[in-house]
């Protein structure tokens, strides 16, 4: 007998039906009863015949035990092959349904595609960058140490080394610390010279973070002591380009800036740097500086490693009972100063969380009013299944079962756009990678892995039963059922139902409207953010980066005369009206600060968080002219400020205000880095960590007259050229080489680009909440649209009687466009008020515009308004072709 | 008459109520009864691995059970044997006999 005819002989038997406890004492008190009547008709006594019998049996309650859990087991594998069963035919009827509706297949799974593609790739951002943890031994335990003062994190949020191996000694809560300075270094050898990111770092870095190298080793502690030979390990991208992937350079030595370095060791593929990426490892002490072992020069970025079973918020609390300590042990320096433990995950990705938390909601707005729009196509559909309802009806189905069959027609139709949406989905993500690669941290990841494709299949299921079930449940509302039962027609497309396709159309309209007001806030923040003053003029410059290396330029004197004749040597290149040199390019993100003090006041008094770190900025004479920027007061730079002359400086217009309010700053003293200069100049505000911060203020000292080697080394030379700065490169390499053929060239590209890359992160947030918003008024116009299409041949003979009794063709059109419109104002009008209290969520990420702006609000929906009466255009223009003879003979 | 080994009976105890239901749908008490006057009551199963011996078969599929009317007029659990069932019992019947000829080979020589 086959398996299926097994199943049915015990259905139909209700045998099934019976309880499992019912079922077995009975089986077994029959079987009690039959042996104490073979026992009776032996002679013996009842009583005593049912005593044998019992001790007979056995341990009663134990047969019992074990039968009742047999049949449990049987009743429930059953159970689930039934359940297997109706589904497999569900998903038949489901799948032929679909096949033999073609149109409305396509233009659902179309609609779906949408809404569940967008959502697969936003998840798969959220994934790749929130989500997924970072490559280290127990991730949630690796903590920056960022410096406070006064409470709120520092401009720089570095350590000085003292203050770092003070931490290191005293705390208890932290397994290790390791300290990471930023530089630069000069790849010498086969090839162009190259400049290296670098990171020099304690030997312990590694450790902290519990990570294996690809091959060979990470550093030993004696490794970085001072006197040790150089040793670096290699970053993954650097070894394969550059040394060809071999394990074999493990041992080998390196050129750096002239000096070997032995490689032990390469970091393995998945590795994530905590600050950035970097291409080489040092293993080191602080550089033989006395500077660095000042307490109050802040350079070293410290992470850590918090104990297992110590919580951040206890480690926390034991480094701010070290900062006190501190502050009381040396109030000169580090008065106020504090440090805060935060994981390194949430530094690198806390500030991009809101945005995509953002556009994660819009596009489940989106995947909203697709599903309205699906579940009102359902819906006006009913009408046309009552004939294939009655079959099944008469086929014995109950409303459970037509409710899951419905649903499971639903949920196929879901998977099928998911499905289709995947393909959209895979597009996005390729486009997300190569647009947001170094904009957005971790975005290289951003890809259609597993979890992914598990998050969409439950959409896509979610997504079924959210627009099925209201339509399957009216479709088998159970007076319908009764009426098809006996044979008469349903009302399946009734008041009800239009009320329902009203209501799903008003709430498209609403969402829609949140949407659009939030992609017009983000334009409006672009738009100011574009027009934020730069103070430079950057049309035509080119910049690009050098480093000098030790070898070639020992002495202080050859940078300065290097940096006299090499911007001179470029000035006079064909196209090229200006050049000079900076430390670092405004608007880079870098910068380096130190603290200054007025000559004619007292010292400041640090215990009061007098001391203040200002930007330095380290230029050459004719960079101020190279870059435009405006000359406020006083003189610029020249040739004549060098080493011999009086030591002078410039400032900014931001310092001017505030270190000398009411006043002429120029010729006033200030004391910077222990050198005492007279203020000659004030310039214009340049922002330099980007165009959404408070303009800072800023020191500019000449090259000549600079002192600390690291701010005169690695500079970014700038070029004002006549035409396409980027035709000019090739000379400028070949200008730069014949002066030093070992000088590498980095990051050689237009001024324009860099302030471009500025608004990449903000420019890209808001084209794709454009793209969505754009995306969901397409779709509610089209909910609009079908609903009153629907309306419209719903009251025909409505129409065709009113034209009949002297209507014009104008009017029919304002009944059909009022109809449209009340809808839409609905909906405006909720759209508004939840837009109103949702829009401050946006508010990290707007810029010069309120949350409430009321003009965005209010050409938000003159422009939906519109929207809503066009889509109403095509149903009028059916409405209006409405012959009423023909409808009214229909009758 | 000796009672059988226990041990031996074990691993034949299916085999032997899938015989005894190949005559015809029976009640576990009928079971139980025909193979003590089958085998003259030399073979007797215990009332209590009866049962659950029973389901066992019942979730394999090899019996399956329905209600039917007993001697005393009220409905009782009646087994039948299934197609795989009989197809079982075939397969253990013949693995049986081949069992059966190789110890009487060394237990019984001729």
């Amino acid at each position: 007998m086959a398996p299926g005819t097994r199943i049915r002989r015990l259905l139909r038997s209700p045998l099934w039906k019976t309880s499992v406890e019912k079922e077995v004492d009975g089986e077994v008190e029959f079987h009690l009863e039959m042996r104490t009547r073979e026992y009776v008709a032996r002679g013996m006594e009842p009583a005593a015949a049912r005593e044998k019998a019992l001790s007979r049996f056995g341990e009663i309650d134990r047969v019992k035990r074990t039968c009742r859990e047999i049949a449990r087991r049987r009743d429930r594998a059953m159970r689930i092959t039934e359940w297997t069963t109706e589904r497999r035919q569900d998903l038949r009827y489901a799948l032929r349904h679909l096949i033999q509706n073609p149109g409305f297949t396509l233009i659902a799974a179309l609609t779906l595609s949408l809404g569940i593609g967008a959502n697969a790739a936003m998840f798969s951002v959220i994934n790749a960058v929130l989500i997924r943890p970072l490559p280290y031994a127990e991730p949630d335990r690796v903590v920056h140490l960022l410096e406070t003062h006064n409470g709120e994190l520092s401009r720089h949020v570095f350590l000085s080394y003292p203050t770092f191996t003070d931490y290191r000694a005293q705390n208890r809560t932290l397994v290790e610390l390791a300290a990471y300075e930023f530089s630069e270094a000069t790849l010498l050898g086969t090839g162009e010279p190259e400049l290296l990111a670098r990171a020099t770092v304690s030997a312990s870095f590694f450790d902290v973070l519990g990570v294996r190298p690809a091959c060979g080793r990470f550093f030993l502690p004696q490794e970085g002591e001072p006197g040790h030979d150089p040793v670096v390990v290699l970053g993954y991208g650097l070894w394969q380009r550059r040394f060809g992937g071999e394990a074999a350079i493990v041992g080998e030595t390196v050129n750096l800036g002239g000096i070997a370095h032995t490689v032990v060791g390469v970091v393995d593929a998945d590795y994530e740097d905590p600050l950035g990426r970097r291409q080489i490892y040092q293993a080191g002490p602080p550089w033989s500086n006395p500077n660095h072992e000042v307490r109050n020069e802040h350079s070293w970025r410290v992470i850590g490693r918090i104990k297992p079973g110590v919580s951040v918020a206890e480690a926390q609390a034991d480094l701010n009972r070290i900062a006190a300590q501190l502050a009381a042990e040396y109030p000169d320096t580090s008065a106020g100063d504090g440090v805060r433990c935060v994981t390194v995950k949430e530094r690198m990705v806390g500030d991009v969380r809101p945005a995509i938390l953002i556009l994660f909601a819009a596009v489940a707005f989106v995947l909203l009013i697709a599903c309205a729009n699906v579940a009102n196509l359902l819906l006006s559909r009913a009408a046309g299944r009552e004939r294939e309802i009655a079959v099944r009806i008469a086929l014995g189905a109950g409303r459970r079962r037509l409710l899951g069959q419905l649903l499971t027609e639903s949920i196929a139709l879901a998977v099928l756009g998911g499905a289709a949406g995947l393909g959209l989905a895979r597009a996005a993500t390729e486009v997300f990678v190569v647009l947001l690669e170094g904009d957005i941290p971790r975005a290289a990841a951003i890809r259609l892995d597993g979890s992914v494709l598990v998050f969409t299949l439950g959409v896509a299921v979610g997504t079924g039963v959210l627009f099925g079930l209201v339509p399957a449940l009216q479709t088998t509302r159970p007076n319908v059922v009764a009426a098809l039962r006996e044979g008469g027609r349903g009302t399946t497309a009734g008041p009800g139902s239009r009320g329902l396709r009203s209501g799903l159309v008003v709430a498209e309209i609403a969402l829609a409207v949140v949407l659009v007001i939030g992609a017009g806030l983000l334009i409006k923040s672009l738009w100011n953010l574009r027009r934020v003053e730069t103070g430079v003029d950057a049309e035509g410059v080119l910049t690009l980066r050098i480093a000098p290396s030790t070898a070639n330029h020992p002495d202080p004197e050859d940078l300065t005369a290097l940096y006299r004749q090499l911007p001179a040597r470029l000035a006079t290149l064909p196209g090229v009206e200006a050049a000079g040199a900076i430390t670092y390019l405004p608007m880079r993100g870098a910068f380096s600060c130190a603290g200054f003090a007025r000559d004619d006041r007292p010292p400041p008094d640090p215990t009061a968080g007098e001391v203040v770190c200002t930007e330095l900025r380290t230029v050459t004479p004719d960079y101020f002219r190279t870059m435009g920027m405006v000359l406020l007061r006083g003189r610029g730079l020249t040739r004549d400020d060098d080493a011999r002359r009086p030591q002078v400086v410039m400032i900014n217009e931001a310092m001017a205000q505030q270190a000398f309010p009411g006043e002429d700053p120029i010729g006033r003293r200030i004391t910077v880095n222990g050198v005492s200069r007279e203020i000659v100049g004030v310039v214009g505000n340049v922002p330099q960590l980007g165009l959404a911060a408070a303009p800072a203020m800023a020191i500019y000292t000449p090259h000549a007259q600079e002192r600390s080697p690291w701010a005169r080394r690695n500079m970014a030379l700038v070029l004002r050229t006549a035409g396409d700065p980027l035709k000019l490169a090739p000379a400028v390499r070949t200008a730069v080489w014949d002066l030093d053929a070992t000088i590498p060239i980095t990051e050689l590209r237009t001024m324009e680009g860099v302030l471009s890359d500025n608004v990449a992160e903000p420019r890209f947030r808001t084209l794709l909440l454009v793209v969505f918003a754009t995306v969901a008024t397409l779709l509610a116009a089209v909910g609009i649209a079908g609903v009153m299409a629907c309306s419209v041949s719903q009251r025909r003979h409505e129409i065709g009687l009113r034209m009949a009794l002297g209507a014009r063709q104008q009017d029919v059109v304002g009944l059909v466009v009022g109809q449209g419109l009340k809808l839409a104002l609905l909906g405006l009008g909720i759209g508004l008020v939840a837009a109103f209290a949702l829009t401050r969520l946006l508010a990290s990420l707007l810029f010069g515009v309120g949350a409430a702006d009321p003009l965005t609000f209010a050409t938000v929906a003159l422009v939906l308004g519109a929207v809503a009466t066009a889509a109403c255009y095509l149903p009028a223009r059916r409405a209006m072709r409405v012959d009423p003879i023909t409808v009214l003979r229909s009758d | 008459m000796t009672r059988p080994n226990k041990a031996l009976l074990h691993g034949t105890v299916d085999a032997i109520i899938l015989k005894t239901l190949s005559w015809g749908p029976r009640h576990g008490y009928g079971i139980a009864r025909w193979i003590e006057e089958t085998t003259g009551d030399a073979l007797r199963i215990e009332d209590g691995s009866l049962y659950p011996a029973l389901y066992r078969l019942e979730r394999r599929g090899w019996i399956e059970a329905e209600w039917g009317v007993s001697e005393l007029g009220r409905k009782v659990k009646t087994y039948r044997l299934t197609e795989r069932g009989r197809r079982q019992l075939r397969a253990e019947t013949a693995q049986w006999a081949t069992f059966h000829v190789a110890v009487s080979k060394i237990l019984l020589p001729a």
